[in-house]
């Protein structure tokens, strides 16, 4: 036998184990394993959860993570199918990928919404709010009265040099409150937040107005944050923006 | 080039490691591509998980081998195999691997008590949601964060409780402390600047001097944990620092008997000097985790955060460094654990068990772990060649490489201890109660001149023993085309010579990831637990007195055994062996005879002077009362011996042989390990739990880790980060 019939190993992708856990995603799926949440682990034991806080929390959060589970799994799948394109079949494929591409950038947007969604509803349950510190107010007491956002319309100026997408949620509310939002997060920690946003009078008006400013610099990702009564400091609402690439 | 021909592959040795690897090479999914052989020196599968059957077909072990709740790959390959197995035969006895193991939740420490004698503290620990080897459904779920959390979760548990017992007339406040802060914190919806006030606040006024102050600190600490980055390094450090400082200021000065009362301080101490070195150490935010930190020793380091030699010579740490047997050179005044991997291990296996914390076997480890993988992997193809010894891995000749060409192994040279009648394979299992197990001596009937070999007393296992009846050298290309050494760490000096001879890091390797002998003991009584006077449920039990420091209840395998009279209670000992100056080599053939005497007299002393402390009806005046000992020989007839003579017909040995000796992760040594994945020889890769493969302590998932990581290396499956834990802070 020759040399040349010797079999070689390929280098695998990484060769370390990665050890700093803040941005990492697992996919669950090898081997015809069952995506998570279909299949449950045999619990006998099964003690009933507590509807506390933190398991609201952590419902809204697996959910999240669930769906970003979910968005991964499907960029996956969109990528296999790319790669797997055949010639003479352009059209089908491409519809077809386009769709999955459009649920995928709607998926994203809604994740945002969702984890602060649970955030909002878990604050604002009449059941959870027994024996929470702090002696605030019930969410339900009126702010004391100032000019502010009251529902209706909300101007937004962005200052970006690239294309930001902003999903601003503020249901309406019974009395009127200043808004205020604090800095906004990307999932991955080594990004820098997003500070430059916050609410003002709109030039020559009375009415508020959204301010986004993104640095030059500022990572492409999906930032987000919760917009608060700048009285209370209660949660109102929640902003999203995507800094495109 | 395409490849038409299956990719043999050679494995040495059929441990865990080993094992898994040849189990993710030939699962159908691979459609055949692999051809898989392992080589195996002696009789039976599971390097030092490998057990037998002897006398009374009483189960024999290497030790005692426990599987812990977080061992996530190993459980999933193992629930794999059985399922495998029981779609061909559903009648099998232990079809369903649930029937192959029995939960343990109940374990203890033990401490000299302050007046006198020992305190066994055991706890039952609570049985967590699902099963191990069940698919993950979060998508992150091991975060240095959440385990910080969880820690001052429980510090804020444990604190309560002992405010509740220092001083009655707080306990008022405490309770509404307790209602306010045990469960619902309301501080989660918080802001982070509202947080960080806060933090301020507390740290400013001198609240943390209060004990509400310190209970709301706690609270708030959970929280910051979970979203670290929000906050200023420096504040966090301070605030930690400032909880830390006011909790000792509370109760450091305590004088107290009670031992309770003493080991809850003890636990929250520890686990206060952690939280302040993850923050001093900035573990949260450094990409290489835990690993930062395992140039210090463990107990050194949680001194240097502030621990009391109280705490770090508690019951805890000895249980421990015990459980890892973290004893360098099998010497306990040489304690020896890398500070990161230990609190990886700690944090995974408080923190991240699932069903038990604890999975005892419900037969010998061979029986239950290595019989149906064999039967599996035969039923795939693969094939197992017993009596084969590696003696030499053979490198291609440098000066013949190619231009960019990597180094490669050559050829396998191996002693063939035994040949087979007839020339076919070796049958190794034999049927007890219907279970396939292993023996603990060879059929020497199916081995040519087995009789003389019998009479000859030829040990097949031992390091001692070279005797062979032919050799035989496979070669690249024509008998493999890729390697996996799978015959741990002490085996490298004796069988990569010529890879010691070139390669710097392989020989910083053998000299940095030691290894340590120990010593097991196993004993068959006629008097159950509580008469001997343990009148708590059946434990596991650590942190005892040196050598035997590690106690296991087995009564659970009775029924698994041949008895002409059943005994009634099963316990195994184990812990280090220390070694001599100079390990003899293999010239030395009394050597192993002799370690084993010395266990012998390890083990009698140990009964006739210790074991009174736990099982106080064994023992009178004169000692152990070694008529409790159940000689399988007896039957009936009368005692065969009397006195310290009944310990013979017991169970021990001496794990001297290089390749059973325990792999250890002293402090500044990991770093030393080779990662299965290393492409330097790109025909060979290794696979153990001595190897680089996310979790470096001597144990099975560790193993089962690196076996899975050798199979990528060669098949670049499984994904790695289907390899639970590779990833991990």
């Amino acid at each position: 036998m020759t040399k040349q019939e010797r079999l070689h190993r390929q280098d695998p992708k990484r060769a370390e184990p990665i050890r700093n856990m803040t941005g990492y995603l697992r996919n669950s799926h090898s081997w015809g394993e069952t995506p998570p949440g279909e299949e449950s682990g045999k619990d006998g034991e099964g003690a009933k959860a507590q509807e506390t806080v933190d398991d609201v929390l952590t419902h809204g959060v697996n959910l999240g993570y669930k769906i970003i589970d979910e968005h991964i799994l499907q960029g996956r799948r969109v990528a296999d199918e790319l790669r797997q394109h055949r010639l003479g079949d352009e059209k089908g494929t491409g519809s077809e990928v386009n769709a999955l591409v459009a649920r995928l950038l709607g998926v994203t947007k809604d994740v945002g919404a969702l984890w602060l969604d649970s955030l909002e509803m878990a604050v604002k349950s009449p059941r959870l709010l027994t024996g929470l510190v702090g002696g605030g107010r019930h969410p339900g007491e009126a702010a004391a009265a100032s000019p502010g956002v009251a529902g209706g319309n909300l101007s937004i100026e962005v200052a970006s040099v690239r294309r930001t997408q902003v999903t601003l949620n503020l249901p309406p509310a019974p009395q009127a409150y200043t808004p205020q939002v604090h800095a906004l997060h990307a999932v991955d920690p080594a990004f820098p937040p997003l500070t430059g946003v916050s609410f003002q009078a709109a030039a020559g008006s009375r009415r508020p107005a959204l301010l986004v400013e993104i640095p030059d610099a500022q990572p492409p990702s999906t930032y987000t944050g919760v917009v608060v009564d700048k009285e209370t400091n209660e949660p109102v609402g929640s902003l999203v923006i995507r800094v495109l690439a | 080039m395409k490849i038409e021909r299956p990719v043999k592959v050679a494995i040495i040795g059929t441990g865990c490691a080993s094992a898994v690897t040849a189990f993710e090479l030939t699962r159908p999914e691979h459609r055949g591509k692999y051809e898989v052989t392992l080589y195996q020196l002696g009789w039976r599968m599971g390097g030092k998980g490998a057990s037998g059957r002897g006398p009374a077909d009483r189960i024999e072990e290497h030790g005692l081998h426990i599987w812990l709740g977080f061992y996530e790959n190993a459980f999933r390959l193992l629930r794999e195999c059985y399922a495998e197995l029981g779609r061909d035969d559903p009648g099998r006895r232990f079809a369903n691997w649930q029937d192959a193991f029995v939960r343990e939740p109940h374990i203890g420490v033990v401490d000299p008590s302050s007046s006198g004698g020992w305190v066994a503290w055991t706890s039952l620990f609570p049985p967590a949601p699902g099963l191990p080897g069940d698919p993950l459904t979060t998508h992150n779920p091991f975060a240095l964060s959440n385990y910080l959390a969880r820690a001052a979760a429980l510090l804020r548990s444990l604190l309560l409780g002992l405010y509740t017992w220092k001083t009655e007339e707080e306990s008022g406040e405490l309770r509404e402390l307790s209602r306010r802060y045990g469960q619902a914190s309301g501080l989660r919806e918080a802001p982070p600047e509202s947080i960080a006030a806060s933090m301020r606040r507390l740290l400013k006024l001198g609240m943390l001097t209060t004990a509400a102050g310190l209970i709301e600190a706690l609270a708030l600490l959970e929280v910051v944990l979970k979203s670290i980055p929000t906050y200023p390094e420096n504040l966090l450090l301070r605030f930690v620092e400032g909880i830390v400082s006011a909790i000792r200021a509370h109760f450091e000065g305590f004088v107290t008997e009670d031992d309770e009362f003493r080991m809850k301080w003890q636990i929250i101490d520890l686990v206060s000097a952690i939280l302040v070195g993850a923050f001093r150490h900035r573990l949260l935010l450094d990409p290489r985790g835990l690993d930062a930190i395992n140039d210090y020793e463990c107990r050194e380091w949680i001194r240097q955060n502030g621990a009391s030699e109280s705490s770090l010579n508690s019951a805890f740490m000895r249980g421990l460094y015990d459980l890892a047997l973290a004893y360098e050179d099998g010497d306990p005044s040489k304690p020896g654990l890398a500070a990161g991997q230990g609190l990886r291990g700690a944090v995974r296996m408080f923190f991240t068990y699932r069903g038990s914390m604890f999975w005892k076997m419900r037969a010998g480890m061979g029986d239950i772990i290595f019989t149906p993988f064999y039967q599996v992997l035969a039923k795939r193809g693969a094939k197992v060649k017993f009596f084969h010894r590696l003696e030499n891995i053979k490198l291609a000749d440098p000066a013949k490489l190619a231009p960019g060409e990597r180094p490669y192994v050559e050829a396998l040279e191996f002693d063939v201890q035994a040949k087979i009648k007839g020339g076919g394979d070796y049958n190794p299992l034999v049927d007890v109660k219907g279970l396939a197990c292993w023996p603990s001596a060879p059929d020497f009937d199916q081995l040519q001149d087995g009789e003389t070999m019998r009479r000859e007393d030829w040990d097949f296992e031992s390091h001692w023993d070279r005797r062979k009846v032919d050799t035989l050298t496979l070669r690249v290309v024509d008998d493999f085309d890729f390697v996996v050494f799978g015959a741990s760490v002490g085996a490298v000096p004796h069988t990569c010579k010529e890879i010691l001879a070139r390669d710097a890091r392989w020989r910083d390797m053998v000299r940095h990831v030691k290894t340590v002998a120990s010593q097991a003991v196993q004993l068959w009584m006629g008097e159950d637990m509580r008469q001997l006077g343990w009148a708590a449920p059946s434990v596991t039990l650590s942190a005892f007195v040196k050598p035997f420091d590690t106690w296991a209840d087995m009564e659970h395998l009775i029924v698994e055994e041949t008895w002409p009279t059943e005994p009634k209670a099963i316990a195994y000992f184990c812990n280090v062996l220390a070694d001599p100056p100079v390990t003899p080599d293999h010239s030395d053939t009394d050597y192993p005879a002799r370690r084993r005497d010395e266990v012998r007299r390890n083990a009698i002393h140990f009964l006739n002077h210790h074991i009174g402390h736990l099982w106080p009806a064994a023992v009178d005046d004169n000692g152990f009362r070694w008529d409790l000992l159940v000689d399988s020989a007896e039957s009936g007839r009368g005692p065969r011996a009397r006195g310290e003579a009944r310990f013979d017909s017991q169970y021990w040995r001496a794990n001297v042989n290089p390749t059973d000796r325990y792999v250890q992760a002293l402090p500044g040594t990991l770093k030393y390990r080779i990662s299965p994945l290393d492409n330097t020889y790109d025909n060979l890769t290794i696979t153990g739990d001595w190897t680089d493969c996310g979790f470096s302590n001597g144990c099975v998932e560790a193993a089962v880790m690196s076996g899975r990581l050798a199979a990528h290396a060669i098949s670049h499956y499984p994904p790695l980060e289907d390899i639970i834990g590779y990833d991990h802070p």
